[in-house]
């Protein structure tokens, strides 16, 4: 069931309705029964994998715990003990936490790597090693298939075993209660990804109806669905024309179309699904983290990754920039650095470093590929260099008297960010990581301004209309108003709730028949034959 | 209390560390930030700040931060 | 506080299905044959004064100039046609003709028994024409809906047993801005069909002489089984109404499957005791001879009259009607002189403005 289809809105709908009338005790399971009903109609193989990690992972959780409770339980019956003794025990427990800490993410993360055909990367290459040798051996590939939003709730799993490892909160008893913070339906599909204590802990809370959720939910989810079917949607055949391996037309400018296609796509797709999600818990009076912060008004790299998949960057921070950045080699190895070379160079060591290991996971968990892996490798280079040189550029813009307050310098900066990420962009979408390189090339040399003012009128013939490429125009500048209301601090529902009434419905109403009449959806026709036809 | 201030004012010339309540909660530090400090820190008073001790409440103020390090000083 | 919430909900949604319905119109696709206005046309006649309904695809709306029997002996028989109109769509049509009117006489077009379902676009083309027609939010539509997903479905296994947009169009026409021929304009204004239901077409003036085939009683052909279906579910339909029924196989040129198809509903009707009339013999040109059609004058392609074949067909068929069964005199009634008088002077003038077009093309 996609997020942007009717028949998710009705079974949103129903679930809401019984979600509301039962007994708030059960609120809860409402909810388990309805992800896993969701879940299942997207096949009934996919949800042997989510069982089977919900239950390794809440037996690990629990059995973390257990070590826990003993520990506290031996050191209550041992009386008078001193601070030694009490430190040597927790060194013990920490210990046994810590293996089982460790095997359940790994374990984890070997699920997500063989389902997600990472291992047939290294298989591949394994292969090409012996043909290089002329051995006529060959490992079979694994092609499993992949159920729905693994890599989520892989890393939503992983979260809970690393905070219940730490400390963070106790393991959850309950079972039924564990099973729906993994299997929790809107989020199920492409996140926001979270944390137990936060939105595990809402997910059992009983939830009273709030009017204010209801109508701010549903608005969220209409927005969604003017992202994904007006803008995402519409420009997609252009992505698919520019994209596909058939395309030789290098021609800068005809690249940079596609581009910027994809860009707002992706943004539209993904953003927009995730407000559908987020506007669907908020109606189930629950919060789930934003996860997509206007990203084109991102003035750097660094500002873009916090903009954009947040849950996933929050993530990364948590659970592995911040562990490798305190381990003890890297914390070793910038003392060192500082004592030689001063705390400037003390701090770019690790700084430097830690972003190739994230970009590098990000990259992978996006799909084990030269093409993401060079990817990840282009942001970690971007982004260590801006915090390397960042003094170096403090002081050239000094030195040019660039006044860094004004418009004109944060419009400077959103565009190069935005032309930095168009290069990101190229190397993913590109057919081929050869192909992203000729693309690339291509933008920088060749350059047609008639094909993109639509003056020879080619742009119309890349599967989307002169018509429709005007839809999309309008429908990207409304994105941009918005977006631009939002930097500027407000809250756009929180507004819209204090205008009158009928400007206010005038406005809901007619992003519905945006929607509806301009959204790409439903069965193409072919106008022509309904009209013409034998007899 | 200077001591700490000293250090944070190295890393972050642009922030009054003084008043700010919420360095962590209104994202002013980012996390290249927090990783310098907490590297700092550690250097400063000798001891030893895990991944655990990374919550936002204890570095969303100077004087949080202050409190962090005694805790743990006092541990050992 | 509360109930003012819900009657603000309330209000919000009548607000947005109003809108979404003058959406649906705005956007409906437009046809150059009006198929959509010759059927709301006849919904909006006055109630019970249409005497027989005319029930076809476009070997009815080529042939039966209504306005004109209306003009010579004041019956009303109203041609509802839809260009190949599904079978299996028939009975959903006439629920809708018992809805409005109440007639003495249902004559049913036999030639769309001769079709066969073989492509699933045409079963799909064809069968929104009906849908589209019909009216939007009746019972009825949705039915007839449910049943043509049923219908392709079983006979193309590829085809959703489930699609929305046979329920609501608008899931499907939501595009039509994008057509070059869209405007908004077309699907404004009146929805009143000033030709009583006769179509006239591009083609209406044109003649095309026709080779005439000969005509085998012999062979049977089974009907496709959907058609079957259909047939026994409009003879049954019909046969709970007190109504009398005519199957009439309007003047053609059919090929081998039409015949054989032809000739095994003939069957059909004669084993249930319904009535028919063709106008068939084994050398196709005599039997013709009876309504005067002439093959080199009266046809535009093999299965269709032009306007001249009409009138002749009109003039015939309205006699044979009168003289068999009991239709009314209704011209002096003022509530059916609204929807009938100065119709046939319309058509007449189309046409004479239609052959002025040709003529001065031609030299």
């Amino acid at each position: 069931m996609a997020l942007n289809s009717l028949s998710f809105l009705a079974f949103l709908a129903v679930v809401v309705l019984v979600y509301y009338i039962v007994p708030k005790k059960i609120q809860w399971a409402v909810l388990l029964v309805a992800s896993y009903g969701f879940y299942l109609s997207s096949g009934f193989d996919h949800v042997v994998y989510i069982i089977a990690t919900t239950l390794f992972t809440y037996g690990a959780g629990r059995l973390m715990q257990h070590f826990r409770d003993k520990q506290k339980l031996e050191i209550a019956q041992m009386g008078e003990v001193t601070k030694e003794q009490k430190r040597e025990l927790k060194k013990v427990v920490a210990k046994k936490v810590r293996t089982v800490q460790v095997v359940t993410v790994l374990v984890n993360l070997l699920v997500l790597a063989v389902v997600k055909k990472y291992v047939n990367f290294f298989i591949g290459g394994v292969n090409d090693v012996f043909s290089l040798f002329h051995w006529d051996a060959s490992l079979p590939m694994i092609n499993l298939i992949v159920p729905l939003g693994l890599s989520y709730y892989t890393f939503n799993t992983i979260g809970y075993i690393i905070d219940v490892g730490r400390g963070k909160h106790p393991a959850e008893k309950h079972i039924g209660k564990y099973a729906l913070f993994v299997s929790f339906f809107p989020s199920i599909v492409q996140g926001p990804l979270f944390r137990f204590g936060d939105v595990g802990m809402q997910l059992q809370q009983p939830h009273k109806f709030d009017f204010k959720n209801l109508t701010f939910g549903a608005q969220l989810i209409m927005w969604g669905f003017f992202k994904k079917l007006v803008i995402a949607d519409r420009v997609a055949p252009i992505v698919q024309h520019v994209f596909s391996p058939g395309f030789t037309d290098y021609n800068g400018s005809q690249i940079f179309f596609g581009v910027l296609a994809y860009s707002f796509q992706i943004y539209g797709d993904f953003s927009g699904g995730t407000d559908i999600t987020r506007g669907a818990a908020q109606i189930l009076g629950i919060e789930l983290p934003v996860n997509f912060e206007r990203p084109f008004f991102a003035n750097s790299m660094a500002d873009f990754w916090h903009r954009w998949h947040a849950s996933l960057g929050a993530w990364m921070r948590e659970f592995v920039f911040f562990p490798v950045m305190l381990c003890k080699p890297v914390t070793a190895l910038s003392k060192k650095v500082r004592m030689k070379f001063g705390p400037h160079a003390g701090k770019i060591v690790p700084s430097v470093a830690a972003p190739f290991v994230v970009f590098f996971l990000i990259g992978i968990w996006h799909g084990l590929t030269w093409q993401y892996i060079t990817n990840g490798l282009y942001n970690a280079i971007l982004i260590s260099s801006s915090v390397a040189f960042a003094p170096l550029f403090e002081k050239m813009t000094k030195k040019l008297h660039i006044n860094t307050e004004t418009f004109s310098w944060r419009l400077f900066q959103i565009l190069r960010t935005f032309g930095l990420l168009c290069i990101s962009r190229t190397i993913v979408k590109a057919p081929g990581i050869k192909e992203a390189f000729r693309m690339i090339k291509a933008m920088f040399t060749s350059f047609d301004p008639d094909f993109l003012l639509g003056f020879d009128g080619e742009i119309y013939t890349y599967g989307v209309d002169e018509k429709s490429l005007w839809v999309v125009f309008f429908a990207i500048m409304l994105l941009l108003v918005v977006g631009v209301l939002q930097e500027n601090g407000m809250k756009i529902r929180e507004t819209l709730s204090k205008q009158n009434l009928i400007f206010r419905w005038s406005l809901l109403l007619g992003l519905l028949a945006v929607i509806l009449v301009f959204g790409a959806y439903g069965p193409a026709y072919d106008a022509s034959a309904f009209i013409y036809g034998r007899f | 209390m200077d001591r700490i201030l000293e250090i944070l004012s190295s890393i972050r010339a642009d922030i009054d560390f003084e008043k700010e309540e919420k360095l962590i909660d209104d994202g002013i530090l980012d996390s290249f930030d927090i990783v310098s400090i907490v590297a700092e820190l550690c250097a400063e008073y000798d001891v030893t700040i895990t991944v655990d001790m990374l919550e936002p409440e204890n570095f969303n103020s100077a004087a949080a931060m202050l409190a962090l390090v005694e805790s743990i000083l006092d541990e050992d | 506080m509360k109930l003012k919430r819900i009657l603000g909900c309330v209000a919000f949604i009548l607000i947005a299905c109003v809108m979404m319905t003058v959406l649906c119109d705005l956007l409906e696709l437009s046809n150059t044959s009006n198929f959509d206005k010759r059927y709301e046309t006849f919904r909006n006649l006055e109630k019970d004064t249409v005497d027989a309904v005319f029930l076809g695809t476009s070997g009815v709306d080529r042939y039966w100039i209504a306005p004109k029997a209306y003009e010579e002996y004041g019956m009303t028989v109203y041609p509802l046609a839809i260009e190949s109109m599904p079978t299996w769509l028939m009975t959903n049509v006439l629920k809708d003709v018992f809805r409005y009117q109440d007639p003495k006489l249902i004559m049913i077009d036999a030639r769309s028994f001769g079709q066969s379902n073989v492509k699933k676009e045409n079963m799909e083309i064809f069968a929104r024409r009906v849908l589209d027609s019909m009216e939007m939010f009746s019972l009825n539509r949705i039915e007839a809906g449910f049943k043509t997903m049923r219908v392709i479905h079983e006979t193309f296994e590829d085809a959703p047993a489930f699609d929305i947009s046979y329920l609501l169009s608008f899931v499907k026409y939501h595009d039509s801005w994008k057509d070059d021929d869209y405007k908004i304009t077309n699907n404004l204004g009146s929805k009143e069909h000033e030709y009583g239901g006769f179509y006239i077409t591009g083609n209406s003036t044109k003649i095309q002489p026709q080779e005439v085939r000969p005509y085998d009683f012999d062979l049977y052909t089974p009907l496709d089984p959907v058609t079957e279906e259909s047939l026994y579910e409009i003879l049954d339909f019909l046969e709970d109404k007190d109504v009398e029924v005519l199957f009439v196989d309007t003047p053609q040129l059919k090929d081998d499957q039409e015949v054989g198809r032809g000739n095994t509903l003939y069957k059909i009707l004669e084993e249930r005791g319904v009535d028919y009339i063709h106008f068939l013999s084994e050398d196709q040109s005599e039997s013709l001879h009876v309504i005067d059609l002439d093959y080199n004058r009266d046809f535009y392609d093999a299965p269709h009259v032009n306007y001249y074949g009409a009138e002749k067909f009109t003039d015939y068929f309205a006699e044979y009607l009168d003289e068999n069964y009991d239709l009314p005199d209704r011209r002096a009634d003022d509530s059916v002189k609204k929807d009938w008088d100065g119709r046939y002077d319309a058509i007449l003038d189309k046409i004479k403005a239609d052959e002025k077009k040709k003529n001065s093309a031609n030299k």
